[in-house]
């Protein structure tokens, strides 16, 4: 019998590779809003690159709303259904009483 | 919140179109000197349903019924509509000053001032076609030859460490 960590040797292994240090994070706009910048960098290169992100930050997204979308005329996704199949009913989804609440709050917003 | 389409994926042959391989993408852009990674937000919600399409998605649940206006994270086809997008917006660029795939964007340059005409050209795509990025996730003017060890480290890719050290000590 082949055991699970001969398959997987980092089964019980806490240790793993983080980032490179090479990399700093940088606050984009309002807190926690942060990006990831270059580490090594000279003064004038790090003042041109930030430059360019401040101007562009509303490109960055932080929660649903800040979303615009793809125009559909660029682009939908369209399902192609084989001819033969049949309309299937979903299962009723079933939710414990504390997701409930949290999605009823979520969907009156 | 996820929807189990099983059925539904089953009734949809698969979208053949093409994604690129990972392996071309390190290659076409390892040899270049300044790259930054971008990665789209919460991707594939960025793109609506086609109209026809949307009540197929319908779900239950105990006191409505709901279906999706935007394209869920798990149809079958999903990755291959953002592709067959990102191609569309960046078709001049692809190859040139970028590689993409699926909501994951390479720039690529040669220089720093070369970097920063590059991205400037891209987040004016990305502005003119609605599409929004995901800050925490990005990660601007990395040097070029770590871009192997920074697959591994930065983009979540899980690895064994004790395989890729050799790569990381490079």
């Amino acid at each position: 019998m082949v055991a699970l960590t001969d398959l997987d040797p980092r089964i019980n292994d806490e240790v793993r590779i983080k980032p490179s240090n090479d990399v700093i994070e940088w606050q984009l706009a309002g807190e926690g809003q942060n990006t990831w910048l270059r580490g090594i960098m000279t003064k004038e290169e790090v003042e041109k690159i930030t430059q360019l992100l401040t101007k562009n930050k509303d490109l960055f997204a932080w929660t649903t709303e800040d979303m615009r979308g793809i125009n559909p005329r660029v682009m939908s996704h369209k399902l192609f259904v084989c001819r033969e199949a049949r309309p299937v009913a979903q299962k009723k989804r079933r939710m414990g009483k504390e997701k409930r609440m949290a999605t009823t709050k979520e969907v009156q917003k | 919140m996820y929807v189990d389409y099983t059925n539904l994926n089953k009734a949809c042959p698969k979208d053949a179109y093409p994604l690129p391989s990972i392996v071309h993408l390190v290659d076409e852009a390892a040899d270049n000197k300044v790259l930054s990674f971008l990665d789209a937000f919460s991707r594939y919600n960025q793109i609506q349903m086609y109209n026809k399409d949307v009540a197929k998605t319908t779900f239950i649940t105990k006191t409505s019924n709901y279906c999706y206006q935007v394209m869920p994270f798990d149809l079958k086809n999903a990755g291959a509509t953002y592709q067959r997008l990102m191609d569309r917006i960046f078709k001049n660029q692809i190859g040139r000053n970028m590689e993409v795939y699926v909501d994951g964007m390479v720039v690529k340059s040669d220089t720093f001032g070369q970097h920063l005409i590059n991205l400037t050209e891209v987040f004016g795509r990305l502005r003119r076609f609605g599409i929004r990025l995901n800050s925490t996730k990005c990660v601007f003017g990395v040097e070029g030859g770590k871009l192997l060890g920074f697959m591994l480290t930065h983009r979540g890719i899980e690895t064994n460490p004790d395989k890729c050290s050799a790569i990381l000590d490079m």
